[in-house]
């Protein structure tokens, strides 16, 4: 069990005593040893520590104190920052879902046809338009200002258009005349690339963020747990 | 025992027309299905999970729909992609560095261990040249600067003739729950963004030269030649940009 670095700042340090106690002897050695000189008359005692030992002990046990007291200030540093970056870390993600929504999408209601329609137009007339956004989200104002990125263009001006999956949708592919959206736990949906309608689905049970299926050899390959949805 | 399958799809119907059951499942490093497959000139490759950290490549023969190769893939191997001739395997850093693998698909030698340093994770080619996103640090932090810490989607451009990193761009900050793609089109590279609804970056100057927005959280980025497909995982939703 690592002891708590904070205990150093509540409990006396062990080490002041002793040191202060040697200090005392030496300063009582080094005058006698003054007295002895001046008058002749006093001789060392046999059990006196010598002066330079003592005085080898008093800086050891400052080593110590200064080695333990470093050591307590690097764990403290290093829980100091540990913490500040929690706090960071919960102060941007509580940011972050206090956010606006800036996508402003009304989608009409996404429903399976039984009839694949023809395809007739490269626009997608059912779908709804992305608005301008109206406020940068706070990660692209880290880009900019870390990155220098260029000016963001809005996908409404670009044209973009969107419509509703069935639920998230981690990975998107083209292939044949259609785009193929595969959707977290699946299945996937199935859309003509032309109109942009749902054409069909694909019954296939996936996992979270399934992977990108391959289009080659005139199918979709697609990597999965093996389920079938019944 | 595992018993993940690499599903065939017909392209006209939509109908399921093969179950290609792989050895030992599909699973990757975190318990994912490692990205893939991915297509060759001669076949189908996926990375099987038969024996933990030492995998096998796996080459599915479009003909017979069956096993025709199983090679062991380099030891870390994490996502696939094909170009240049070769396999391309990621792979994690178990005694060096993070980076890719390009993997004879012949022999199974290991031609190329290009390092790099966060990631990576998609592998893709595209303008002369392999692509990879990962993860990288502020590229002009300064040492001790309140950002010196922040990390940011990057990609990685490869020149395969010399399995050097001839550039790096970052194109976002990294946030929780990121992943990202990224498709060639109409001469640009486009990514699909946790931190943005797109991204634009032209291969001539290896730099972002379009944002779009609103974020929606990423997902995945397609292209039929007329408009660019992605998808916002957030808000569920499918966004075309129509092209030209």
């Amino acid at each position: 069990m690592n002891p708590d670095p904070l205990d150093i700042l509540r409990r006396p340090d062990p080490d002041v005593a002793p040191t202060a106690a040697l200090t005392a002897r030496l300063r009582a050695r080094l005058a006698a040893d003054a007295d002895g000189q001046h008058g002749g008359a006093a001789s060392p005692a046999e059990d006196e520590p010598n002066p330079q030992v003592v005085a080898m002990d008093i800086i050891r046990h400052a080593k110590d104190t200064r080695s333990r007291l470093n050591d307590s200030r690097r764990r403290l540093a290093v829980l100091g920052a540990i913490a500040a970056a929690v706090l960071l870390s919960v102060l941007f993600i509580a940011a972050r879902r206090d956010e606006p929504r800036e996508l402003d999408v009304v989608d009409s209601p996404v429903t399976e046809p039984t009839v694949r329609p023809t395809t007739s137009s490269a626009a997608v007339t059912s779908s709804a338009t992305i608005t301008s956004p109206t406020t940068a989200a706070s990660s692209t104002a880290l880009d900019e200002a870390l990155l220098g990125l260029p000016v963001i263009r809005s996908a409404a001006d670009a044209a973009v258009t969107s419509r509703a999956t069935a639920t998230k949708p981690a990975q998107v592919v083209t292939g044949g005349s259609s785009v193929w959206v595969i959707l977290d736990l699946g299945p996937i949906q199935r859309f003509d690339a032309s109109t942009g309608e749902l054409v069909g689905t694909v019954p296939l049970q996936l996992d979270n963020f399934p992977t990108r299926p391959a289009v080659a050899f005139g199918s979709l390959w697609m990597a999965t747990e093996c389920r079938t949805i019944n | 025992m595992s018993n993940d399958q690499l599903n065939r799809i017909d392209l006209d119907t939509g109908q399921i027309i093969a179950h290609i059951t792989i050895p030992g499942g599909l699973r990757g490093v975190g318990g994912a299905i490692p990205d893939g497959p991915v297509a060759a000139e001669d076949g189908i490759w996926v990375l099987s999970d038969e024996s933990g950290l030492d995998r096998m490549l796996v080459r599915i023969d479009p003909s017979t729909n069956t096993i025709a190769q199983t090679m062991p893939a380099p030891r870390g191997a994490d996502n696939l992609g094909y170009g240049f001739g070769t396999v391309g395997v990621s792979h994690v850093p178990l005694q060096g560095d993070f980076g890719i693998y390009r993997v004879d698909p012949t022999t199974g030698a290991v031609l190329a261990d290009i390092a790099i340093l966060g990631g990576p994770f998609k592998i893709r080619s595209a303008f002369g040249s392999m692509w990879t996103s990962g993860v990288e640090p502020d590229p002009g932090a300064v040492a001790g600067s309140p950002n010196g810490g922040a990390l940011f989607e990057t990609l990685n451009r490869i020149d395969p003739a010399t399995n050097t990193v001839v550039a790096k761009i970052p194109y976002a900050a990294v946030a929780m729950d990121w992943h990202t793609d990224f498709v060639e089109a109409a001469g640009s590279l486009w990514i699909s963004s946790k931190t943005a609804l797109l991204v634009r970056i032209d291969p001539t100057q290896n730099r972002v030269v379009d944002r779009y927005l609103p974020s929606t959280g990423g997902g995945g980025v397609a292209t039929d030649g007329q408009a660019v497909w992605f998808t916002g995982w957030d808000d569920a939703q499918l966004h075309r940009l129509p092209l030209g």
